[in-house]
């Protein structure tokens, strides 16, 4: 799984769940957190169709984290104001940089959480489906 | 009858507050934020986006601190995001991006990918439905699973407009200019289109609203077809500060509406198209926002402007912020005692001098 799905997938994933992992992985690891845990906010930009100008057209609140083991950084940024949950990802994405031992249930943890997600986009999708429509002319 | 300026009353104004208080909380079904998520989206959709703040959690608190009063509700987002660090910015997303939940054309009957009604009152009749007056349980949904659309499935439709050499093409590569941001700068006419689109998805509905029906009845507005209404979930895509490699971290629901404008001659240099473009996006499912916003943005860019409003952009962007105009407006129940002590006694001169005169025949 590469970096960049690592923090799709923490985004994604039972924040609780993600908390008692990464206490888990603490128990056996040491880390210092170089940056946060901060709640902010990132500014969305969006590209306009008509002369493709990027604007900005919303805040939306993230949590950020960045952690160090060693030689190795760990970073997360979540939206919304999860701190603690930024934390705690910041601390499993360093894990897995460092090859913790608990390294591939992370991994296993993470990818659950990205099918899940894709599951539940998939039934979203399968109740919106049936209003796929083609209509006709009267005339 | 006397007037003065005064002072004191801070007992009176301290339980005006616990009244405020009470009213929000003094009730066995006090409104709990996941109600506030669940069922009544639409209002949370229009808060944060006139609020600026996309995140249900707040925008629920502050909906359910304001009593439902979404321009409070929006001020009060406002006012917490100013104590919050602006931590970065996104990538630029474009509608293509979108995960749709809906899209329709009103211009083309068949669109590349077919239109999606999604979930819509367009076809309800306005019957108030006494079943809801106590809890039930949801109606049946048949609905077998099936593959989630593929990227690229839903086209825009404006392409077709644009391949047929109807309206300008895109151009090939994304302005590289730092966009205007009214969070951190005050207005300034002329202004930048990105300054306006900013002000425009931050704009409050029910006066966007206004002006879009005032334009099309003459005052000045874009009266086209919409090519496309689209919702569904727009990427949030930053740069991974390790890898630097572009990385998603959330999705923000939105409503987009791309504006046919017949008529109107397009931006590119040399060449006049028959149809321009409006464009609107908002946050959210506010697709009646997301209208009138490409009418305000058609009307805007049209390139031979008249004296009428709509086609005045400080007349447009300084009308449609809720929190300005709430401001402005209701700043005038507070007291004005010596200001109008003033009125008064000016009047009064005034009346007097003209008293004396006409007794001096």
């Amino acid at each position: 799984m590469r970096r960049e799905e690592r923090l799709e997938a923490i985004g994604v994933a039972d924040g609780d769940a993600l908390i008692a992992l990464a206490d888990e992985v603490l128990d056996t690891f040491d880390v210092e957190v170089t940056r946060g845990p901060t709640v902010g906010l990132l500014m969305v930009r969006v590209e306009e169709p008509v002369e493709r100008l990027p604007f900005n057209f919303t805040e939306v609140t993230v949590s950020e984290a960045e952690v160090g083991a060693g030689s190795h950084r760990g970073y997360a940024m979540l939206m919304g104001k999860h701190p603690e949950r930024a934390l705690a990802a910041a601390v499993l994405d360093a894990a897995v940089e460092a090859e913790h031992v608990l390294s591939p249930r992370i991994i296993e943890f993470l990818a659950a959480a990205r099918d899940t997600e894709a599951d539940a986009w998939a039934a979203r999708w399968s109740r919106i489906a049936p209003t796929r429509v083609r209509f006709e002319d009267m005339t | 009858m006397g007037y003065s300026s005064v002072r004191g009353g801070l007992d009176a104004i301290e339980h005006a507050e616990r009244l405020i208080d009470l009213t929000v909380v003094d009730s066995p079904h006090q409104v709990e934020l996941p109600q506030v998520r669940d069922h009544l989206q639409l209002l949370l959709d229009q808060v944060m986006g006139e609020g600026g703040v996309y995140d249900p959690d707040l925008g629920a608190l502050a909906v359910k601190q304001a009593e439902g009063d979404p321009i409070e509700a929006s001020f009060l987002l406002r006012a917490y995001r100013t104590t919050l660090p602006r931590l970065g910015y996104s990538f630029p997303s474009t509608g293509r991006a979108l995960r749709v939940m809906r899209r329709i054309s009103s211009a083309f009957r068949d669109i590349p990918g077919g239109q999606v009604l999604g979930t819509t009152r367009d076809y309800t009749q306005r019957l108030l439905d006494f079943s809801l007056t106590s809890r039930r349980e949801p109606s049946t949904l048949i609905a077998p699973l099936v593959d989630a659309p593929a990227a690229g499935e839903f086209p825009l439709v404006i392409d077709g407009l644009r391949d047929e050499g109807l309206a300008a093409p895109a151009p090939v590569r994304q302005h590289d200019e730092e966009p205007f941001d009214i969070t951190r700068e005050p207005m300034r006419f002329p202004a930048t289109r990105a300054g306006r689109l900013q002000v425009l998805a931050r704009g409050e509905t029910g006066a966007m609203l206004s002006l879009a029906y005032a334009g099309l009845r003459g005052y000045g507005g874009a009266h086209g077809y919409v090519a496309e209404l689209r919702s569904g979930d727009l990427p949030v895509m930053i740069s991974h500060p390790v890898t630097g490699n572009p990385v998603r971290i959330g999705w923000v629901p939105v409503t987009e509406c791309y504006q046919v404008v017949g008529g109107q001659a397009s931006l590119q240099e040399g060449e006049r198209h028959d149809y321009d473009l409006g464009y609107g996006i908002v946050t959210g499912r506010n697709e009646r926002k997301a209208i009138s916003m490409s009418i305000l943005d058609g009307s805007l860019r049209k390139r031979e402007k008249s004296t009428q409003p709509l086609e005045d952009e400080e007349y447009v962007m300084y009308h449609i912020d809720a929190i300005e105009a709430m401001g402005f407006v209701e700043h005038l129940k507070l007291p004005h005692y010596v200001g109008f002590t003033a009125s008064l006694q000016r009047t009064s001169r005034v009346r007097e001098l003209a008293q004396a005169a006409r007794s001096r025949g």
